[in-house]
C-alpha cells in the first residue's frame, strides 16, 4: 500500500461517490506485522498474515452503502468506484433523513510514540530476545512440560478521506506472552501465563527483562504447580479483590458494551434508560479513552474519520455518556465520540470500545487485602461476556486465590467464574485501589468482529457470585 | 492458470533459498445486509483477492518456514518479500518435515450454494431472507426484531505446492445474527440472541429460527435464577458444540509433539465413572460431510478430505495431524479436524429431558461457553435455560454451569434423534451427569 498515492486517490473516490450521494468517504487499511514464537520443541518466525484494502462508504440519505476491495491502484480503484456508484440509487424518503457531518477541514498524520521503532531493531535481535526468555522459562523447574514465549508485532496503517479531511495514522502494538505448562507424575497438566505489551516499540523487551514485568517468571511456575492439585471453588457470594485485568473487564462488560450507542438505536441496551442516573459509589469513575498513552487499544482517529478523545462514561458514580459510531450518532442526534471501529477494511464499522478502565481511587492494595476476612483474589482473566439488554455479566478467571483474615492462605481455585447483574456488581464495589494498569486484549461484538482493546484500572473490592 | 499465480510460482521456483513452498489464491465475494428494527442500517459488498505463500528453507539439517501475504498490485515487490521470508525462516531451526504429495484424486464434496454464488444472486437472497424474518415475526405479539445481520459469501481457492499439488476448491457461507426482543405488559423487556452459519442460505431456516428466538425472548422475561448444587444438564447439540474445541486441541498431533496434551492413543480421554448410565462416546471428524462448514476437498497444504475416527468408546484412536506433525510423530496425515460426527445414543430425546433424582436443567444458551483448551475446565453463565420438572418447564437465567468437558463427555447420554448443524452431525441432545450449577 503506497500511502502517499492513496492519500491522493481516496479523495478522488470520495468525489465520485458524492457526485451521486449526499456523503462519501474512503478508508484504506493495511494490517500486518511479525510473529516470533519459541517453545521447548519448536521455533517460528514469520510475518503475520497481511490484509490490505479499501472500503468506500456512501450515505444515501437513509442508510449506508459500502464497497470493500483489494484493488489499490488508481485506475482500478476508481473504475470499481464508478461501477459501484452507478449501481446505487437514492431510496425514496422515509422517516428522518440520515445526515452526516464531514467535520472541519483537517489534513494530519500520526504515528504511535515509541522509543525503539520495531523497524529499526533487527529480526535477529528480536528472535534472540524471545529465545533468551524461553530459555529462562524452560529452566524454571523439573515440572515444566513446555514453556512458550510469543512475540507479536502488529502494525496497522490507516488512511481516511472525505470531502473535508485526509487523515493518516501508523499504529504499532506489541505483545510478549509467556506461558508455562507443567505436568505432574500422573500426567495432569496445568499452566499459567503473562502478557506484557501495549502501543509501544521494542523497549518492551527491556521493560520485561528489567522489571520482571508483569510478574517474575517464577510466579507463573508456582501458580501453575499449585493448580495441579487445586479444587474448584464452592459456589457462592464472596468478598472479592479484582486485579486490574479483572477490574477492567468488569468495566468493559458492564458499562462498556452496554453504552455502545448502536445498541441504543437497536433498543438492546438497558443503559439507555439510566443516562444521568447514579450507578455506583461516588469514587467510581469509568472511561473509554483511545488516547491513553501506551495502551493497546489506542489510536488517533477511528475508522470513520472521527478524531479520538477520552469519554467519561461513569463520572462520580453517575452514568453520563455512551460511545458512538457514525451511524448511531447521526440517528440519535448525539456527538460522535470516535469509537467507530472495524475488524478490517472488509468489515462494517460499529460503536466499539478502545481502552476502557476505572480511574484509580483511594485505597492501597495492602489495606484492601488486610480488610478481607474471607474472600478471593481474582486475576488472570480468561474471558468475559456482555449482556446489554438483560444486564447480566460473565467473567471467567484462570484462577482465584483465597484470602482469610487479611492474608493469602496459599489455597488456589482453578477456572473461577463471576456472574451477576450489572447494577449488583457496580453497587457492590466498596473500595477502589490507588494503583493502575491496563492489559492487552481483543474484544468481539457479541461473538464476532474482533478489535484490539485494553481494559484496566486499579484493584477493586466488590461482592460477587463466584462458581 | 491465472497470470499472477504463474508469476508467483516462477519467482518461488527461482529462489535459491526456497526448498519447498505452498501458494494459495483466495478470491472472495460477499454481500452483507444489516437491519436495525427491520430497517436497513447498511448494505455492503466485498470483493477481495489475496495470495498466501509459505516458504520452507532448509539449513543445518533443519527446516524453517515463513509466511507472506500478497494482494493484487503488490506482486512486483515479491522478490524483496521473499528474501526477508527466507531470512526469517533461516532464524528458526526445526526438525525436517515434508509437504503432502498430490493425491490421485480429491474427493468430490458439496460445499457450494449456487443461490448465493454471485453477488447479484446473493443480494436478492439477502433481501428475501430479510423479508422472511419480518413476515415470521409480524404475527408474534409483544416481540420485535431488534437487529439482523446477514453475510453471504462465496470463495474460490486455488492451491499449488512445490510437491506438485495443483487443486481448486470453492465454498459458500451464509451467516446470520438475529436479535429478537420481547416486552411484557409491565414494559419489561428481554432479548434472545442467535448467531449461526451454514453453507446454503436455505439451511439458515430463518423463519423457524426467528420464531424459536421469539419464544426464547418471551420465556426470558419470566426466567429466574436456578438453585445451586449438583444437577444433570441437558444440552442441545448447538449448545454443546464448544466442548469439541477442547477435544480438538487435546487430540492434535501438534499438542502431543509439544507435550501439551496428556492424551495417549488407546487410553480413555477421562476417567471412566463406574456404575453410571452413560453412553459410549464415539467421535469422528469428516471433511466430506455434505454442506458442512468445515467441508473441503483438501486442506491448506493439500491433504485430501477424510473421514477419520478420533474417539471410540471413550478412547483416543489417533491424533489428527497435518503433514508436519504426522512426520514428527510418524503417523498418517489426516488433515485438520473438520466437521464433528458424534454417534447417536439409544435414548429418545424426550427421555433425556425427563427428570430423575437430581435437579434437571436444559441450557439452551450460555452467555459464552469457552472451555479451557488445555485443561477442559469451564464455567458458563446461563443466558437462558429451563428447569425440567415433573410439573413442566420453568425458564431460568443467570447463575452458571461449571465442570470439565472431558469428564462431562464421558459421563453423558445421547439422543438417538440426530441433527446436522454447520459443522456437526450427531445427537440432537446430550444429558451430562458431572456438572454443577451455581445460582
Amino acid at each position: 500500500m503506497n500511502s502517499d498515492e492513496l492519500q491522493a486517490i481516496l479523495p478522488e473516490a470520495v468525489a465520485i461517490i458524492e457526485a451521486k450521494m449526499p456523503y462519501g468517504a474512503a478508508l484504506a487499511m493495511r494490517s500486518g506485522g511479525l510473529s516470533i514464537r519459541a517453545d521447548n520443541r519448536e521455533q517460528q518466525a514469520s510475518r503475520n498474515p497481511e490484509s490490505v484494502g479499501v472500503v468506500l462508504t456512501a450515505a444515501n440519505g437513509q442508510y449506508l452503502e459500502e464497497y470493500a476491495t483489494t484493488t489499490l491502484d488508481r485506475a482500478g480503484l476508481l473504475a470499481e468506484a464508478r461501477a459501484w456508484v452507478a449501481g446505487l440509487t437514492l431510496p425514496p424518503p422515509a422517516g428522518p433523513p440520515l445526515e452526516i457531518d464531514p467535520g472541519p477541514e483537517l489534513r494530519a498524520s500520526w504515528t504511535t510514540p515509541m522509543q525503539i521503532d520495531p523497524a529499526t531493531m533487527s529480526l535477529q535481535d528480536k528472535f534472540a530476545r524471545v529465545i533468551a526468555r524461553q530459555a529462562q522459562a524452560k529452566a524454571l523447574g523439573d515440572g515444566v512440560a513446555n514453556a512458550t514465549v510469543a512475540y507479536n508485532e502488529s502494525v496497522q496503517e490507516t488512511i481516511f478521506a472525505n470531502r473535508r479531511r485526509v487523515l493518516h495514522q501508523n499504529l504499532t502494538r506489541l505483545r510478549l506472552t509467556t506461558n508455562v505448562l507443567v505436568r505432574d507424575a500422573a500426567g495432569n497438566i496445568q499452566y499459567d501465563w503473562d502478557t506484557a505489551g501495549g502501543s509501544l516499540g521494542c523497549e518492551l523487551f527491556d521493560q520485561v527483562d528489567a522489571d520482571d514485568y508483569p510478574r517474575p517468571l517464577t510466579a507463573l511456575y508456582e501458580s501453575a504447580r499449585a493448580l495441579l492439585t487445586a479444587e474448584r471453588i464452592e459456589p457462592g457470594m464472596y468478598d472479592c479483590i479484582c486485579a486490574p485485568d479483572v477490574s477492567g473487564t468488569v468495566a468493559h462488560e458492564s458499562f462498556g458494551h452496554g453504552v455502545e450507542t448502536d445498541m441504543f438505536l437497536k433498543e438492546r441496551a438497558l443503559a439507555a434508560d439510566y443516562l444521568g442516573r447514579r450507578m455506583a459509589e461516588a469514587e467510581v469513575n469509568m472511561l473509554d479513552d483511545p488516547t491513553l498513552p501506551g495502551a493497546y487499544g489506542s489510536y488517533f482517529f477511528d475508522e470513520e474519520g472521527t478524531l479520538a478523545r477520552p469519554v467519561a462514561i461513569i463520572d462520580g458514580g453517575v452514568f453520563v455518556s455512551g460511545i458512538s459510531d457514525l451511524y448511531s450518532a447521526a440517528r440519535l442526534g448525539i456527538a460522535r465520540t470516535g469509537n467507530g471501529r472495524r475488524e478490517d477494511f472488509d468489515h462494517k464499522a460499529y460503536a466499539r470500545m478502545s481502552n476502557t478502565y476505572f480511574r484509580a481511587g483511594s485505597t492501597p492494595l495492602a489495606a484492601m487485602i488486610a480488610g478481607v476476612d474471607h474472600g478471593i483474589y481474582l486475576s488472570q482473566l480468561n474471558s468475559g461476556m456482555e449482556d446489554p439488554k438483560n444486564w447480566g455479566i460473565q467473567l471467567v478467571m484462570h484462577y482465584g486465590r483465597e484470602i482469610r483474615h487479611g492474608q493469602f492462605t496459599g489455597r488456589i481455585f482453578p477456572q473461577v467464574g463471576m456472574t451477576g447483574s450489572v447494577p449488583e456488581v457496580l453497587a457492590g464495589i466498596t473500595q477502589v485501589g490507588t494503583d493502575f494498569a491496563v492489559d492487552t486484549g481483543f474484544c468481539g461484538k457479541g461473538h464476532k468482529e474482533w478489535v484490539r482493546i485494553s481494559s484496566g484500572g486499579p484493584h477493586l473490592r466488590l461482592r460477587a457470585r463466584l462458581s | 492458470m491465472t497470470e499472477p499465480l504463474d508469476q508467483i510460482q516462477q519467482t518461488l521456483e527461482a529462489h535459491q533459498g526456497v526448498q519447498d513452498w505452498t501458494l494459495r489464491e483466495t478470491r472472495q465475494a460477499g454481500t452483507q445486509l444489516y437491519l436495525i428494527k427491520s430497517e436497513p442500517e447498511a448494505v455492503r459488498r466485498t470483493h477481495t483477492v489475496r495470495y498466501d505463500l509459505i516458504i520452507y528453507h532448509d539449513h543445518d539439517g533443519g527446516r524453517g518456514e515463513a509466511a507472506i501475504s500478497l494482494h493484487p498490485g503488490e506482486l512486483s515487490g515479491l522478490a524483496v518479500r521473499l528474501d526477508e521470508a527466507v531470512y526469517l525462516a533461516g532464524l528458526t531451526h526445526n526438525p525436517p518435515y515434508t509437504l503432502p504429495t498430490p493425491a490421485p484424486a480429491y474427493p468430490e464434496v458439496e460445499s457450494w450454494d449456487a443461490a448465493i454464488g454471485t453477488p447479484a444472486a446473493a443480494a436478492q437472497v439477502a433481501r428475501d431472507l430479510a423479508a422472511e424474518v419480518r413476515a415470521a415475526l409480524a404475527g408474534e405479539s409483544d416481540v420485535r426484531l431488534s437487529s439482523m445481520e446477514l453475510s453471504l459469501e462465496s470463495a474460490e481457492i486455488a492451491l499449488r505446492t512445490s510437491t506438485g499439488v495443483v487443486a481448486t476448491r470453492r465454498g459458500t457461507s451464509a451467516e446470520c445474527e438475529l436479535v429478537v426482543t420481547s416486552r411484557d405488559a409491565a414494559g419489561a423487556e428481554s432479548e434472545a440472541h442467535d448467531l449461526w452459519t451454514r453453507r446454503r442460505a436455505a439451511d439458515l431456516d430463518l423463519a423457524a429460527r426467528a420464531l424459536r428466538q421469539a419464544g426464547y425472548a418471551r420465556d426470558s422475561l419470566r426466567a429466574t435464577l436456578p438453585a445451586t448444587g449438583d444437577a444433570e444438564i441437558v444440552l442441545p447439540a448447538e449448545t454443546m458444540l464448544p466442548f469439541f474445541d477442547a477435544v480438538a486441541f487435546r487430540s492434535s498431533a501438534g499438542a502431543r509433539y509439544r507435550d501439551a496434551t496428556p492424551w495417549q492413543v488407546g487410553a480413555p480421554i477421562a476417567e471412566h465413572a463406574a456404575g453410571g448410565p452413560f453412553d459410549r462416546l464415539d467421535l469422528a471428524s469428516d471433511a466430506t460431510l455434505p454442506y458442512g462448514m468445515e467441508t473441503h476437498a483438501f486442506d491448506d497444504q493439500g491433504v485430501p478430505a477424510q473421514h477419520f475416527v478420533l474417539i471410540e468408546d471413550g478412547r483416543l484412536q489417533r491424533y489428527w495431524a497435518g503433514q508436519r506433525y504426522a512426520d514428527y510423530l510418524g503417523i498418517a496425515a489426516t488433515g485438520r479436524v473438520a466437521n464433528w460426527v458424534l454417534a447417536p445414543g439409544p435414548h429418545a430425546a424426550a427421555d433425556l429431558r425427563r427428570p430423575g433424582n437430581l435437579p434437571l436443567i436444559e441450557v439452551v444458551t450460555f452467555s459464552w461457553l469457552n472451555p479451557d483448551d488445555i485443561t477442559g475446565e469451564f464455567v458458563g453463565e446461563i443466558r437462558l435455560g429451563y428447569a425440567l420438572t415433573r410439573d413442566g418447564r420453568v425458564p431460568i437465567k443467570g447463575g452458571a454451569v461449571s465442570g470439565n468437558v472431558f469428564a462431562a463427555l464421558m459421563q453423558a447420554q445421547f439422543s438417538r434423534e440426530t441433527v446436522r448443524l454447520g459443522n456437526y452431525d450427531g445427537p440432537a441432545v446430550g444429558r451430562f451427569h458431572s456438572l454443577s450449577v451455581a445460582g
